[in-house]
């Protein structure tokens, strides 16, 4: 089920209804949750929930055994071992089986074998990586002790299944999220208006800056050899805004969702492109990602507290994976490898952990040298995007080119002009709203009548919703991944 | 809680009742009013032009149009798309001619119209049938035919369970849907300013987008002057949304179709098949779509076969034209249209 369509705005209400005014123990909300979840997944393809229900009860299995034989080390490496194998084993099959059979069948090919593999002709289950990484999440930390496993399947089963956050995160911890099934729940008026702002703030860029930007990016991107330079530089400025608002709106509708039921869920952006460097931007982009990365691949791997080389090693790793992670095909390997070449020059300066802090903080305007950071920061996202959203390299390469070397402008091929514009718009209010959690979060200390004027922002944005956004039910982006 | 519903219906209901409002009230497209399809159909009744015509639902005007010819001969039927609408008895020397085409029309649009035809004993002795690839794509599922659905099924003899739920319910949704709302608060100034009021005239180049009594149109002023760079650069990219995903043909269209033609050349009709060219760049990318060539190389196997004729040639290098004679990447100018036919027909 899409967050933007009409089941969905149907499922909402009822699903809020039966959760605080019938089920009001938190067991029976604990079920009601897993029950919608399935309901929500299973509305794109009923089989999809086998494979669910079998990455849970695996992991729900293994953390039973951990705690079984606990103080045996090797029985517990045993059994996590066995669990992150199966847990990938099926990611690998349902999502690269396919990738890996045709390489290797070119590789051999190309050695002079002609060998007859087999493909498989299977649909990939949407999300399945999200929720593939949460399990894991939750057998490596009970392994590691960061938290007793849970002996209620139940609530194992809502942490896993978590509708909100089900199909493209944020990719919640065990540790954050799974307590919070074991806690009572209690509505809160403020947080839940809040999350309705977020949600609002959501849609508002799923539906009126990603939706609209991927009209005009999709219909004009596999024209780019007769297409002037600056154009083809405009399309990827578009698809960078489109991708930043359809996953970050699908992570604020999601976040906002969960607050509906009195869950708090992660920070999974906090505007990237207002990044200094290309560190700073992964910082601040997919942050349920990175550090999902950082924690379980990069520390494990020795971190950044090994010599130069194996840092640099590492980074590649990380990235090669992360790449990988986003998809079959070498274009997201090659971005994954772009900008893990662009952290890695990044590290070798040692200028990897400057700008921690929110850009020009306490003020309205940045300073030149800021502004200077942030363009070329966006431009370097940009030529990332261009990878990432090209079918294959050689297309990636092409199109890069043709950017410098076709004529550069031609005023009758500058295409989504208004929606350029949404996307500065965007930006502006996210500017002045960048140290909030979400735009929609005002805090109108000088004005008298609060209440009324957040209602009529509230109001506004949903009638420019309606009048701005595009409603052909597209997906979100990332539920390929 | 009760503070909470409180605030989440102030602000659903006000903004969707309004909407509600305003997509009745506006009515962009002249779906919730019968009057206005009478009115233009008024005009074809009496034998002239109508201009400054908005959006309405064809297939419902061309049912209208069809009644009121009740009885009558022509000597030209056309069907087929907005590719086809343009053509008029301009490109015939002293011949009867009834434009039945309808914006994206499908197999199932040319069926139910011919069927309105048979059922209100319009009789016709050669039909031209604007054949677009389009018609066998695979993945075309457009249902705006469902408006005149009922004669579709009449054709086959069987019961229509769902034109009329369909129909209805598009009326409901309508009233509800964001891209109605966007036109209904577009055209909320032209209805203020009276300017959406149709006229009767005589002549059928007008500043508006006009119809003419045979049912054929005339695009507006400022469409036919669109510049030529913004023509060319329409024309460069809207293949894609125009094909769908023409990756593929239908064998169950392709069958429809045989059958559909072959019944009208059973009824006495002389066959005529329109290809109606595309612009040049949007040719050059609509033949990598994989559905087109198939489709093209099978209507034109099927016309030989059969002894039918071809007017025209989706290809425009095969008729001599250049980007200036089209109005966009799928349109065709008038005048261009009606050398063609004339030198054909």
């Amino acid at each position: 089920m899409l967050f933007n369509s009409l089941e969905f705005l149907l499922f909402l209400p009822i699903v809020f209804i039966l959760y605080w005014f019938v089920f009001r123990e938190r067991k029976w909300q604990n079920l009601l949750v897993v029950v919608a979840s399935y309901v929500f997944y299973g509305w794109w393809d009923w089989r999809f929930l086998l494979l669910i229900t079998l990455t849970s009860l695996c992991s729900f299995g293994s953390g039973l055994l951990l705690d079984y034989f606990k103080g045996q080390r090797r029985k517990q490496q045993a059994v996590s071992a066995a669990n992150i194998v199966l847990n990938l084993g099926i990611l690998c099959v349902f999502k690269y089986y396919n990738f890996f059979v045709e390489n290797l069948d070119a590789l051999f090919d190309m050695m002079g074998y002609h060998m007859d593999w087999v493909t498989m002709n299977v649909i990939l289950p949407v999300g399945i990586s999200f929720y593939t990484f949460q399990a894991l999440s939750y057998t490596i930390d009970v392994y590691q002790k960061k938290l007793p496993a849970t002996h209620d399947i139940v609530e194992f089963f809502a942490y896993i299944s978590f509708f909100p956050q089900l199909v493209a995160g944020p990719i919640e911890r065990a540790t954050n999220l799974l307590p919070q099934f074991q806690q009572n729940r209690r509505f809160d008026y403020s947080s839940a208006v809040d999350g309705l702002r977020q949600m609002l703030w959501g849609f508002l860029k799923k539906l009126v800056v990603a939706d609209n930007c991927a009209m005009v990016v999709n219909e004009h991107w596999n024209d780019y050899a007769d297409l002037p330079g600056l154009t083809l530089f405009l399309l990827g400025i578009l698809f960078s805004f489109q991708i930043y608002c359809d996953f970050s709106g699908y992570s604020d509708i999601a976040i906002g969702c969960a607050r509906l039921f009195g869950f708090n869920l992660m920070r999974n952006f906090n505007v990237p492109y207002f990044s200094r460097s290309i560190p700073e931007f992964w910082r601040r982009w997919h942050i349920s990602l990175t550090t999902w990365f950082r924690d379980y691949i990069y520390f494990p791997l020795g971190g950044s507290r090994c010599e130069k080389w194996k840092i640099i090693r590492n980074i590649f790793i990380v990235w090669g994976i992360s790449g990988l992670w986003h998809g079959a095909n070498w274009t997201f390997i090659c971005w994954g490898l772009f900008h893990a070449t662009l952290l890695a020059i990044y590290n070798l300066f040692n200028i990897n952990t400057k700008h921690k802090n929110i850009v020009a903080f306490g003020r309205y305007i940045p300073n030149s040298k800021e502004l200077f950071q942030m363009g070329f920061t966006f431009f370097l996202a940009v030529i990332g995007w261009i990878i990432f959203r090209a079918a294959t390299m050689p297309q990636a390469i092409d199109y890069i080119e043709s950017m410098f070397t076709n004529k550069f402008f031609d005023s009758s091929y500058v295409y989504g002009k208004l929606y350029l514009f949404y996307c500065l718009l965007l930006l502006g209010i996210e500017w002045l709203q960048r140290d909030k959690q979400h735009a929609l979060q005002w805090h109108l200390t000088v004005i008298e009548d609060k209440k009324r004027v957040q209602y009529c922002i509230d109001f506004i944005v949903l009638l420019l919703i309606i009048t701005l956004g595009n409603f052909q039910g597209n997906q979100f982006i990332y539920f390929q991944f | 809680m009760r503070k909470f519903i409180i605030y989440v219906l102030s602000i659903i209901i006000p903004v969707f009742g309004g909407m509600a409002l305003i997509n009745f009230l506006v009515d962009p497209g002249h779906i919730y009013s019968n009057s206005y399809i009478e009115e233009v159909v008024e005009g074809s009744r009496k034998g002239l032009c109508v201009t400054n015509v908005g959006n309405m639902d064809e297939r419902l005007f061309k049912k209208r149009l069809i009644e009121v010819n009740k009885g009558k001969e022509f000597d030209y039927l056309v069907i087929g798309s907005s590719r086809a609408m343009t053509i008029s008895e301009d490109c015939l020397t002293g011949s009867s001619l009834l434009n039945l085409g309808v914006s994206g029309s499908k197999l199932e649009d040319m069926i139910a119209l011919y069927q309105l035809c048979k059922e209100n004993e319009v009789s016709f002795k050669n039909v031209i049938i604007g054949t677009d690839p389009t018609l066998f794509n695979a993945n075309d599922n457009d249902n705006r035919w469902k408006s005149i659905g009922i004669y579709y099924y009449d054709y086959y003899g069987t019961e229509d369970n769902d034109s009329e739920s369909d129909f209805q319910r598009t009326l409901i949704q309508n009233l509800f849907s964001p891209s109605y709302f966007k036109s209904a608060v577009k055209a909320i100034p032209d209805v203020l300013a009276g300017n959406t009021q149709i006229e009767y005239v005589r002549t059928y180049i007008n500043n508006g987008g006009t119809k003419r009594p045979d049912g054929s149109i005339y695009y507006a002023k400022e469409y036919r002057e669109t510049p030529q760079e913004l023509v060319d650069a329409n024309a460069m990219t809207c293949c894609h949304t125009s094909f769908l995903r023409f990756d593929s043909v239908s064998e169950k269209r392709k069958n429809i179709y045989i059958e559909f033609v072959e019944t009208l050349h059973k009824n006495g009709a002389n066959i005529i098949i329109w290809c109606c060219p595309y612009h040049p760049l949007f040719y050059k990318r609509a033949v990598e779509m994989k559905g087109f060539p198939p489709a093209i190389n099978f209507l034109s196997d099927y016309a030989q076969e059969r002894g039918f004729k071809i007017i025209g040639s989706f290809n425009p290098d095969d008729l001599g034209l250049s980007n200036k004679d089209f109005y966009d990447g799928l349109h065709v100018k008038k005048e261009t249209v009606d050398n063609i036919l004339k030198s054909s027909l």
